[in-house]
């Protein structure tokens, strides 16, 4: 236990190094946070164009939280960064072994993911003129860190289709976040969808969390967002594995056929 | 060497450092996800009059992303990779070259507006139909020479700043709202009005709805507005560019990456 919270530790001091090389925190607050400030209000504003104030709630509350899985996929990057500058075998002979490293290299953009999901959940309603039900809305913060969570470990998944193929990385960070933004209940219902689509849906990120997140908002039993929950955390799970067996599969061929070195 | 052999030859360069750059196609991967999110939330809202906002909006964000994030980081990226010493040593205007290579990267932003074609006929079933062919092709020309002035100008800008990564990842979305391009500039508060019309998009968004409605009041002052902005980018673009240009030879900084 204490050897993993040394690597989170680790990871997080080398993350936030290499995010002050583009970085301060007033260029990160005014320019970064800025942009998905704006990104939120942005679909809000369409959803008031087109609807009423309570399609505004429903669009802006899904683009808030959903910040919080753009900055966690952004893993994506970090991890190709390693293989682009070659320093995946260097992790991976760290004496804990390569997952938990691997694991560990975006965990900087969940802080910031967070940092800037609760700010505009803070911020833009007020700002929009879109009232939340405070005290409640309160507990949607350790569901977006829930979210943040399971999507950080379906970025993990995604980054193994980054490792394995050259200069794809902003791709598969685009289509990963894409997915969930169309198709995740965060403009519209999953119910609008065709069926296949909408069964198929259940094993995004984002999904059963955000509805949680709605839940709360609208006075849901208890029970009922603990089941969304459940399947959020379930979701996430899923995902771990996957990241694992793709990383773990990963390693041993580059072992074996010594490409892991390669700069992709 | 003439000027339009050169932008052909500079057209050629940059097709064949694209091909080796997936991430080149990113803008077509955005938008037909865009158009779908866009379509979807106008329709699930039964607002058919909207449809046109939601599918060139993905086109205009297409060329803007076009402009933003590949076109802008040209000169920057010859930097990096050691061609800004053997570009500036030929025998032909370096701006000229970058306004070729800027010309082709954003070209390819606009097969955005086709794939949200696309998507509203193939995937919604709303094929969408431009009430004044003529004036429409006129507002896509125009706007994507506003797109290709704006490009050569962050191109200048962004080797010049020390934050391009920060530019680079702000300028999006705060310019689709001020720019109109989905809640047209009237339904924004009054204050962003004068904001806006400095942002082409403005004008050019504008000018594709009403072609696709049918109500082009004015349009020859729109397209005005689209050409002035698109000169004066350009200018200030080429600008930039010769100076910056003339400050790494004087300070011998040319094979500086």
């Amino acid at each position: 236990m204490r050897s993993v919270l040394r690597i989170v530790r680790e990871s997080l001091i080398l993350g936030f190094a290499e995010m002050s090389a583009v970085y301060t925190w007033r260029t990160w607050t005014f320019g970064w946070l800025v942009r998905l400030l704006c990104q939120a209000t942005f679909y809000a504003l369409l959803g008031r164009y087109v609807g009423d104030g309570a399609t505004m709630r429903y669009v802006l509350v899904g683009n808030i939280v959903v910040l919080a899985c753009l900055e966690a996929t952004i893993v994506v990057i970090s991890l190709a960064g390693e293989r682009r500058i070659g320093t995946l075998p260097l992790l991976a002979i760290t004496p804990s072994g390569h997952l938990p490293v691997y694991l560990g290299r975006g965990l900087q953009w969940t802080v910031t993911g967070l940092t800037s999901s609760l700010v505009a959940w803070c911020v833009l309603p007020p700002v929009l003129g879109v009232p939340l039900p405070w005290p409640r809305a309160a507990y949607a913060a350790p569901v977006i860190l829930l979210i943040l969570a399971s999507s950080y470990g379906y970025g993990c998944a995604l980054a193994g289709v980054a490792l394995r193929t050259r200069g794809v990385e902003w791709l598969v960070l685009n289509l990963a976040y894409g997915i969930v933004m169309t198709f995740g209940g965060v403009n519209v219902p999953v119910t609008v969808w065709p069926a296949p689509l909408r069964i198929a849906v259940n094993v995004l990120p984002v999904v059963h969390g955000l509805q949680a997140v709605r839940g709360i908002l609208d006075g849901a039993p208890p029970g009922h967002v603990l089941r969304l929950l459940g399947a959020e955390a379930l979701v996430g799970a899923g995902w771990y594995a996957v990241a694992a067996l793709s990383m773990e599969r990963l390693v041993s061929a580059g072992r074996r056929d010594g490409s892991l070195g390669h700069a992709g | 060497m003439s000027a339009l052999r050169l932008l052909w030859q500079a057209v050629r360069l940059q097709a064949a450092l694209s091909r080796r750059s997936p991430e080149h196609a990113l803008v077509l991967l955005i938008a037909p996800m865009q158009t779908t999110t866009l379509l979807a939330l106008t329709l699930a809202a039964h607002r058919a009059d909207v449809v046109a906002n939601a599918v060139l909006a993905p086109g205009l964000i297409g060329l803007w992303v076009a402009s933003l994030d590949y076109a802008g980081r040209i000169v920057t990226e010859d930097r990096w990779a050691g061609r800004f010493a053997a570009l500036i040593a030929a025998p032909v205007p370096f701006g000229l070259v970058v306004a070729g290579r800027v010309a082709t990267v954003v070209l390819v932003g606009t097969a955005a507006f086709a794939e949200s074609w696309l998507v509203a006929a193939l995937g919604f079933g709303r094929p969408l139909t431009v009430a004044e062919p003529g004036t429409f092709a006129i507002a896509v020309a125009v706007t994507c020479l506003a797109a290709i002035g704006t490009a050569t100008l962050l191109s200048a800008v962004f080797v010049v700043s020390r934050a391009r990564d920060v530019l680079q990842n702000s300028l999006g979305y705060p310019f689709y709202i001020l720019g109109g391009i989905l809640v047209p500039v009237a339904a924004l508060p009054g204050w962003l009005h004068p904001f806006s019309r400095v942002v082409f998009l403005s004008w050019s968004a504008d000018l594709l709805r009403g072609a696709v409605h049918g109500d082009t009041r004015g349009w020859p002052w729109a397209v005005l507005a689209v050409l002035a902005l698109s000169a004066a980018s350009m200018a200030a673009g080429l600008w930039l560019t010769r100076r910056y240009v003339d400050r790494t030879r004087r300070e011998g900084t040319v094979g500086f990456s």
